[in-house]
């Protein structure tokens, strides 16, 4: 028997109507490691983050992080555990400020009464760091509704980080993003992810830029797992090159 | 005697003011902050004036050996002047008489407002609004033809727990109470506001999933909110009961509950501000045609035109100015954690309202 | 019993007509309005004036009904839900601003009731108008129960001939499934939402002319009717027009006959309100596709 993993998921299955989203998948994420999920669209990779984030419940299948089985938890409780996910179209909070939209990340729950009190300096300092990190406390102090498609993808990634997690599931961070840009996103995304110890699962298609940042790929096609390594060798897969080119 | 008259409108006015306060203030967290259409508000509201109604003439003949004889809706105004009179020689009493029908209201709002966030996790939020209407037109109809609660359309006469005191010294002290009330509710809703719990209502109301991804517990979020607003309605309940002097169900139909949700839209969904602004524009308008009626010609009751310029003026509000007198700002909850910040990474707070889009 | 059939068909027939119009207003523009109750008394009382000016009898003036439903409906859908639909109102949002609409057409007729009663010199407040009777089948029955039920056919069966079997019924239909592509397609959707709007209007004007001859009737005799129309949508599967029509005789019918089952157990029928305000609540929490699941997926 080896090392636990941080999160497994096992023989996951998800329907909709008369489709098979996931059909019997088994993935698991390494504490500290970058894990890329690939496949062409309608693979099942977003299904499969929001199986993992909560927001699906599967039909089959249990799901494990740090050896405890989560299945039956809500989304915010798989948050507390230190499970933050992302959405593939940002869904910000629109008319709350950008630095509120990262504290309400930032900030625990302190209960009802806990949360009247507005004593957050130390929050707030975090949540500046991280839009520091993002380029984004230019614009602190505007509303989430007016940044432009490319803040907003920013937006979503600072809320995930300045959370803290254990594990961040990233659903396509960089699409969206201006070509430019996404390699140095990329990169302070990775750089930042590796300082604070957190564990990543990322679905990605800009392979050209993800690729070289993976410890780990797993790649599937139509809802299933097909192949499973470390990344270069994925690519090199003659039935994943099929996948893509879609038999 | 021209003083006194100017004296009952002033204090009239200043605790119908802050009844419509304390509601505006829960309609103000529950839909302007959080996004949920509480429109059984009238109900809430009821409850505690049915405390009042139901108990202040039951419970002041017994606390002074009186019995209740005859029906109660036949007798109760009867029995409230008499123990009005009673409680004029005994202040003690008329606080007994105050407090209890607040003890047994609180407790109930809290259990109904629980009771009213089950469906709310299950609705859509209109499918929400209709069944919270049609059940608190439910109440209404109940508390009308069960004569025993507050006397079905007769009424029920409530004891003055302030006869103790001599005019002005009574009004005066009704007004106290009424602002303290008034005034508390609203800073419960200031406070909220601009707190991180504030955030977290506004985050749910913008996007329910989202805010679950980020740990917030919705559900439980709900109950509380949905607790703590109703218990609030309650109290406005029981103020509204000893200043009318008076319980009749008919007094809370969804009228009223719209009269509520227009304050609260007419002076700004989601700013703490707004319940202010809102009841003050409300009872100004219907106060002010009250004063001016006489010299408006017209062929019919006045006091019509009086609901239609406030249709007139919520329809206008929504379509040229959506946010109301004192729209939603962006930055809310930050004025306590940002000054001690420096100016290192906290830059000059532009127009952050004006701060156009950012382009793509 | 008798009597109470005939008060509850009477009654069905009108709350279907109140809750064609709200399911297509829903349909339209996604909002619960709560304005179409005094829509129903507008028709009241042009008919009533109508038929005190022209000395003829209110049910010959269900025309004026028909035409001052329409207008005052179509007039708030032009002034105020089109435009707040466009700017992207939320559905509650739209339904407060139905219930400021509610209000202003509401106390413009308690205004108008006040200036009518002094200048025709007719009682316009807690009045009844007196009905014919005829014998049908050899049962005396009120006028009003076979001319509100041919009324009420006429009118969704015309309703339903434009839905399905004309251009601007398919317009309409394809409008409201999808806005967006239907105006791709060249069709007028603002136009034919607005006539949509015209017809649930003038239904509900027309139920207003029987009300008087079965309730005491004032200003506020509409608005009465509007929570039973709602849960007569809501029983019927909201979205679902012939679900409401389905659910209005359902409500009517389980009102009328439950409370007068209640009543020979000695509970006042004054609880009669109770009945359909918990058929919303039950419906929405219970079985939220109400009858149409019946009959679709």
């Amino acid at each position: 028997m080896s090392r636990s993993p941080l999160f497994l998921a096992k023989n996951v299955s998800k329907r909709f109507g008369g489709v098979r989203a996931l059909n019997g998948v088994t993935i698991s994420v390494e504490r500290g490691s970058l894990t890329l999920l690939m496949g062409p669209n309608g693979s099942g990779k977003t299904t499969f983050i929001q199986v993992a984030s909560g927001l699906l419940a599967p039909e089959e299948g249990r799901l494990f992080f740090e050896g405890r089985d989560i299945t039956p938890y809500p989304p915010h409780l798989r948050f507390k555990l230190g499970i933050t996910s992302t959405f593939q179209t940002p869904r910000l909070f629109p008319s709350l400020s950008v630095i509120e939209n990262v504290l309400l990340a930032a900030q625990g729950d302190r209960g009802f009464l806990g949360s009247l009190r507005g004593d957050e300096e130390e929050v707030v300092e975090r949540a500046f760091e991280v839009l520091r990190t993002l380029s984004l406390d230019g614009v602190w102090d505007r509303p989430a509704s007016a940044l432009s498609g490319g803040q907003m993808k920013l937006l979503e990634l600072a809320r995930a980080l300045v959370s803290e997690p254990k594990l961040l599931l990233l659903d396509e961070p960089l699409a969206g993003v201006n070509p430019a840009l996404a390699g140095e996103i990329m990169s302070r995304l990775t750089k930042a992810c590796r300082e604070l110890g957190v564990t990543v699962l990322m679905v990605e298609h800009r392979l050209d830029i993800a690729l070289k940042h993976a410890d780990h790929a797993y790649v599937m096609h139509n809802g299933s797992v097909i192949a499973q390594g470390a990344p270069e060798e994925v690519v090199e897969n003659p039935e994943v090159a099929r996948a893509y080119l879609g038999e | 005697m021209r003083g006194v008259e100017v004296l009952s409108f002033l204090v009239s006015t200043a605790v119908l003011y802050s009844v419509y306060l304390i509601l505006a203030s829960s309609m103000e967290i529950e839909y302007g902050e959080l996004g949920l259409p509480s429109f059984a508000k009238a109900a809430f509201f009821a409850l505690g004036a049915f405390a009042v109604g139901a108990l202040t003439v039951r419970l002041g003949a017994l606390l002074t050996g009186v019995a209740l004889e005859g029906e109660f809706k036949l007798v109760s105004y009867r029995y409230a002047t008499l123990i009005s009179a009673s409680v004029a020689r005994n202040p003690a009493l008329g606080l007994a008489l105050f407090a209890v029908p607040l003890l047994v209201a609180l407790p109930l709002a809290v259990l109904m407002g629980l009771a009213a966030s089950y469906p709310a996790l299950r609705l859509r939020e209109d499918h929400l609004a209709i069944a919270l209407i049609a059940f608190s037109e439910s109440v209404r109809v109940v508390a009308r033809n069960y004569e025993p609660l507050v006397g079905g359309t007769f009424g029920a006469g409530v004891v003055d727990f302030l006869a103790w005191l001599r005019s002005p010294w009574k009004e005066l002290a009704l007004l106290a109470v009424a602002l303290a009330m008034g005034f508390g509710a609203w800073l419960v809703e200031y406070r909220i506001s601009t707190s991180p719990l504030g955030r977290v209502l506004r985050a749910v109301r913008d996007d329910e999933v989202a805010a679950q991804a980020y740990g917030k517990d919705v559900a439980r979020l709900r109950a509380q909110i949905l607790a703590l607003g109703s218990a609030m309605a309650a109290v406005a309940g029981v103020l509204y009961a000893f200043y009318a002097g008076t319980v009749n169900p008919d007094d809370f139909t969804v009228s009223r509950t719209f009269i509520v949700v227009l304050m609260v839209v007419v002076g700004g969904r989601g700013n703490p501000f707004g319940p202010p602004v809102g009841a003050a524009v409300y009872l100004l308008l219907d106060r002010g045609i009250t004063l001016v009626k006489h010299y408006i010609p017209v062929p019919f009751d006045v006091n019509y035109l009086s609901y239609i310029l406030m249709g007139l003026l919520l329809i206008l509000l929504l379509l040229k100015r959506p946010g109301g007198i004192v729209p939603e700002r962006p930055l809310l909850t930050l004025r306590r954690a940002l000054p001690q910040r420096g100016s290192a990474a906290a830059p000059q707070q532009r127009g952050a309202e004006g701060g156009g889009p950012a382009g793509t | 019993m008798l009597d109470v059939l005939v008060g509850a068909l009477v009654y069905s027939n009108l709350l279907a007509l109140l809750a064609i119009g709200l399911s297509l207003m829903l349909l339209t523009c996604r909002v619960s309005n709560f304005a179409h109750g005094d829509v129903v008394t507008t028709g009241l009382y042009a008919a009533y004036t109508a038929s005190v000016l022209l000395r003829v009898s209110p049910y010959a003036c269900i025309p004026f009904a028909l035409l001052a439903g329409g207008l005052v409906s179509l007039l708030s859908f032009l002034l105020v839900f089109d435009p707040l639909r466009r700017a992207g109102g939320g559905p509650v949002t739209l339904m407060v601003a139905s219930m400021a609409v509610g209000i202003i057409i509401r106390y413009s007729l308690h205004a108008y009731a006040d200036v009518m009663q002094r200048t025709l010199g007719v009682y316009t407040r807690q009045f009844v108008l007196s009905d014919f009777e005829l014998q049908l089948a050899g049962l005396r029955v009120p006028g009003v129960l076979p001319l509100s039920s041919l009324t009420a056919a006429v009118l969704l069966v015309s309703l339903y001939v434009l839905l399905y079997r004309t251009r601007l019924g398919v317009a309409m239909r394809a409008a409201i499934e999808n806005p967006q592509l239907a105006e791709s397609l060249g069709i007028d959707v603002k136009r034919v939402f607005a006539i949509g709007w015209f017809l649930s209007g003038a239904l509900a004007g027309a139920a207003g002319v029987f009300l008087p001859f079965r309730v005491i009737s004032d200003p506020d005799v509409g608005w009465s009717m509007l929570l039973p129309a709602f849960a007569s949508v809501v029983v019927g599967g909201i979205g679902s027009l012939a679900g409401s029509v389905a659910g209005a005789y359902v409500v009517g019918f389980s009102e009328l006959l439950l409370s007068y089952l209640l009543a020979t157990l000695g509970v006042s029928t004054a609880y009669r309100p109770l009945i359909s305000f918990a058929a919303i609540v039950a419906t929405l929490l219970l079985r939220p596709k109400g009858l149409s699941s019946l009959w679709s997926r």
